[in-house]
């Protein structure tokens, strides 16, 4: 029978029907970090359990960190969260790449960096942005504490229900300056914040084929944002190659690496397996997209305005983020410019940001900060020289985390203040209380950084 | 996990779609190892005076009722704990034709820890906005219905998150039914492992 890409690997990974439909999945990867994990280790504890595979556990430190080079304060909640996951981590054999360590980053970022992130694995992690993984042809979840005490108990994670399955079929070439960030928030925009809910998305077609595995990651990272259980690619050549680079200590080498590529050759929806929803997305006539509300669904096309709210939920948008309706977004101000996240710090992002921003200069009473995916990232950044660029136009240069995107660490935009951002969620607050948060790829934010307002970067180029 | 069969109690009403796990409890919020503390937090930057949840109908109400698509972002759970800390046993939320009334990771979080989603269809959740906070209404899980005043309001849900209210499930210890499952999955998959040494071990009094 033929099946889809889904299926296979859910299938792969049964390890008992469950009443209602679900499943119990026995989980290859489970990444773990500081915020919420704490209480899960606790669990463990108080029952007398043991983490089951410590191989198959990786953790690190990301949302809680400073990035401003700010030592850790140990007195503070957020340095004992630090150095709680520290000690849970010694406790239970759990290998740890900590705030100094050369391999610390966003869990995301990292998973597919060091090779902990392969084709037709399963992948869970306490943080819903999990779907990012799901770039290589992985089933990865975003999960529950609960569940996360769960999976370091058993290694399995139970599905109460087994997913629909809904294809976004992509076609046509994106223009210059027009990039996988925007194919996703206008995927969203299409289908709703909630559009997605109970299914997994496979994304198909020739849009997605032809992008690098950094922009597959943007687009399955914000599978979330529309609320599906995970979004998936069918792994091929270019997958293949990136998990095959020399600076992957845990990949398979060798005859594993054989095995690896024999499974992923047949990771692959099948010719006449049928989805029970297909959505297309043509991106020939694409244009930049941005968020003018509170949820990553309320997007425009840069040239555009600010629509006439349909419901109670744009109303209290428009209120929220001090608009009204016809105000274009070119006319809007910002006073922060965000360029980091899981959605968007890869090396690729800074180099195609650091490219607009080469010979420019941050307007006026804008801030402007880059925050790189990962330790390593910054550190190949800096090889290249893209720090200069960005110092140079007048952005700051953080180190790794997760930062601005979501405000835990003191990297905030001031109440009221209007933000740019590469991240993923534009709600209320996100980037601090008040904040008013308007998504965009890299590139739209360096070229609203520089003249200020929300700028299309194919005018700058 | 204590175990939900029925419940009565009071409703505050707080229709609103599209409420973010960020909105239920801000990130800055979520630095603390604890389980418990979080109800206070609750809904903690959107609490102004004139707040649903704040009013005098609302006080004391152990039901809480919102519009489509609650508990969306984050996997936070802690969003679940502080629901039920600031003293909610249950959440009533609407299904519309294209959104469900809850997330499917808040979803699964509220059934772990014992809260229990309610999805109404438009009409039925109608009838509880109509009759406002502080409300008397009764959540029936075992006859899957919500009762105000003479009206029964049916729902429906997975059997599977069901049963573990019911029952007030052990998760892991019902997982591990399945241990010679488990470990014959262990057997036959390797998941290609990462290479031996590839990781360092460290040793806990280090």
């Amino acid at each position: 029978m033929a099946t889809t890409l889904f299926e296979k690997v859910w299938d792969a990974h049964k390890v008992a029907d469950l009443p209602g439909g679900g499943a119990l999945l026995y989980i290859d990867r489970h990444l773990v970090h500081e915020v919420t994990s704490p209480q899960a280790f606790d669990g463990l504890r108080e029952a007398g359990r043991t983490v089951r595979r410590p191989d198959l556990t990786f953790a690190t430190v990301d949302h809680n960190v400073p990035t401003d080079g700010r030592p850790i304060d140990g007195a503070t909640l957020s340095g004992k969260q630090l150095s709680a996951l520290d000690r849970n981590c010694r406790e239970f054999g759990v290998p740890l790449f900590g705030y100094d360590d050369p391999r610390q980053g966003i869990v995301h970022i990292i998973g597919p960096q060091l090779g902990l992130t392969l084709p037709g694995l399963t992948i869970v992690c306490g943080d819903s942005h999990t779907s990012t993984h799901g770039a290589f042809g992985a089933l990865a979840f975003g999960i529950g504490t609960t569940e996360v005490e769960h999976v370091l108990a058993t290694q399995t994670l139970r599905q109460s229900t087994k997913p629909k399955t809904l294809a976004v079929e992509t076609t046509g070439r994106l223009a210059p300056g027009v990039t996988a960030k925007d194919v996703i928030l206008a995927i969203i925009r299409k289908l709703g914040a909630g559009g997605g809910a109970g299914y997994v998305v496979e994304y198909r077609g020739e849009a997605v084929r032809a992008l690098p595995m950094s922009g597959r990651m943007t687009i399955c990272n914000m599978s979330i944002e529309m609320g599906a259980r995970a979004g998936m690619i069918a792994p091929d050549d270019t997958t293949l190659e990136f998990v095959a680079a020399e600076d992957r200590p845990f990949a398979p080498k060798g005859e594993a690496f054989a095995r690896l590529e024999a499974y992923s050759r047949g990771l692959k929806s099948d010719e006449g397996a049928t989805f029970d929803r297909v959505e297309t997305l043509d991106v020939d006539s694409l244009t930049p997209q941005v968020s003018w509300g509170t949820t990553p669904a309320m997007t425009v096309d840069i040239d555009g305005a600010v629509p006439e709210p349909r419901d109670g939920s744009e109303e209290r948008a428009l209120r929220y983020m001090g608009l009204e309706p016809g105000v274009r977004m070119s006319e809007l101000r910002v006073d922060t410019v965000f360029i980091g996240s899981c959605t968007n710090a890869r090396l690729e992002d800074l180099r195609e940001a650091a490219a607009v921003a080469r010979g420019r200069k941050v307007a006026e009473g804008v801030r402007a900060l880059v925050v790189p995916g990962s330790a390593s990232v910054r550190e190949q950044a800096e090889r290249e020289g893209l720090d200069g660029v960005f110092k140079a136009a007048g952005f700051e240069w953080h180190r790794a985390g997760c930062s601005m995107c979501l405000g835990m660490n003191g990297d905030v935009v001031k109440p009221g203040q209007r933000s740019a951002s590469t991240s993923n969620r534009p709600y209320e607050g996100r980037q601090g209380p008040g904040s008013r948060t308007h998504l965009v790829s890299p590139v739209t934010a360096v070229a609203t950084a520089v003249s200020g307002t929300f700028t299309d970067p194919r005018t700058l180029v | 996990m204590d175990a939900f069969t029925v419940h009565t109690g009071r409703i505050a009403v707080y229709d609103a779609d599209q409420v973010d796990t960020d909105r239920i409890i801000p990130a800055r919020f979520l630095s603390r190892v604890e389980r418990s503390g979080y109800g206070e937090l609750l809904f903690k930057d959107v609490r102004a005076e004139d707040f649903p949840l704040d009013r005098p109908d609302a006080a004391g109400a152990s039901v809480l009722v919102v519009g489509t698509n609650f508990g969306c972002g984050s996997s936070r759970e802690h969003a679940v704990w502080a629901i039920q800390q600031a003293g909610y046993r249950a959440v009533i939320g609407r299904r519309t034709a294209e959104t469900a009334g809850f997330s499917d990771i808040f979803r699964s979080n509220a059934g772990n820890c014992g809260l229990c989603l309610v999805d109404l269809d438009e009409e039925a959740h109608a009838a509880l906005v109509a009759a406002g906070s502080g409300a008397e209404a009764t959540v029936d899980l075992e006859r899957q219905e919500v009762r105000l005043g003479d009206k029964a309001l049916p729902f429906t849900m997975n059997p599977g998150t069901r049963e573990q209210l019911l029952a007030g499930l052990d998760l892991i210890g019902t997982t591990l039914v399945h241990e010679s499952a488990i470990g014959a999955k262990e057997a036959s998959w390797d998941s290609f492992r990462p290479p031996d040494g590839a990781v360092e071990r460290r040793q806990p009094s280090e």
